[in-house]
């Protein structure tokens, strides 16, 4: 599976881990992989259940970091209760600019 | 009837590009206090149907609720989030740029605006104001969260996003339920 690939599965991971029947669509790309580390780290301040993921160096997410560092395992991790809830706020407070990075623009 | 489109096309390119929103919904609390605060603002919902509230860390304030039986969510947002900063670049304030995606606007490039904000049409969005304060909702059956995003005129930094599963009555509903602060503009000397 290629690295692009590897952060839309990350990503709809992620979607689903927090309970949402919810889809990534768009392109994937540095801007994309760089709010989905955002989000990775907000998901860390509301819940331990991400705690093992590593800052990438030079802070910012990027294509290859999400790749080698994410997979279906996200689903499991977030697991249930207040994990779920500290994960679909995190989604609806980047959900705009998520849809903007992946498209490109 | 085609006399009407054609006199509504006529209207709509000799009138300036406007917008009107609707007036601030009257508040539903004369007999429910307002007994939970959130960031400033405070709420009356009805305690019967609040069934759980979460306080989640984040860098800024979030709350989860269970409200009717659905979860609600509250946070402090940036207009950076809410926007993508596309309101930056096409140069217009956040309240203008939320005009905007349902006006006659051609400043704005719409068909990526309504793509960022999972919008179809502009039936989509109702918009609310008054003296201080402003409101959108946008709401559909195939959004991903069902969203309010409400800004304040005097400083517009102060921006409360309310996230869920909600129709466009139920958005006016909650709308009417908070109680908003008052924000000084004036230095107290």
């Amino acid at each position: 599976m290629n690295e692009h690939n590897r952060v839309k599965e990350a990503i709809n991971a992620f979607y689903k881990g927090a309970g949402l029947n919810i889809k990534f669509t768009g392109q994937v790309n540095e801007r994309v992989a760089e709010i989905f580390g955002k989000m990775v780290f907000a998901t860390q301040q509301c819940t331990t259940a991400l705690n093992w993921v590593p800052r990438p160096t030079g802070g910012k997410a990027t294509i290859s970091w999400i790749a080698r560092n994410f997979g279906q395992s996200i689903i499991r991790q977030l697991g249930e209760g207040q994990s779920l809830t500290c994960a679909k706020s995190v989604i609806l407070k980047y959900k705009s600019t998520l849809h903007l990075a992946s498209l490109g623009v | 009837m085609i006399y009407r489109t054609l006199f509504s096309l006529l209207l709509m390119a000799i009138l300036p590009s406007c917008y009107a929103s609707n007036i601030w919904p009257q508040s539903q609390c004369a007999k429910t206090p307002y007994w939970l605060e959130f960031s400033q603002a405070a709420l009356c919902f009805d305690k019967n149907n609040v069934s759980s509230l979460k306080v989640l860390n984040a860098n800024h304030a979030s709350i989860a609720l269970n409200y009717n039986g659905s979860e609600l969510f509250l946070l402090r947002q940036t207009s950076e989030n809410v926007t993508g900063n596309l309101h930056k670049k096409a140069k217009l304030s956040l309240i203008d740029y939320f005009n905007a995606l349902s006006s006659n606007n051609t400043t704005l490039d719409k068909e990526t605006a309504f793509k960022v904000h999972e919008l179809a049409s502009a039936e989509e969005i109702a918009t609310y104001q008054n003296d201080t304060w402003y409101a959108i909702s946008m709401t559909s059956k195939t959004r991903s969260f069902d969203e309010i995003f409400i800004v304040s005129k005097q400083q517009p930094s102060f921006i409360l996003q309310i996230g869920g599963k909600f129709t466009k009555t139920q958005a006016k509903e909650i709308i009417a339920k908070l109680k908003l602060p008052k924000i000084s503009t004036q230095p107290h000397i």
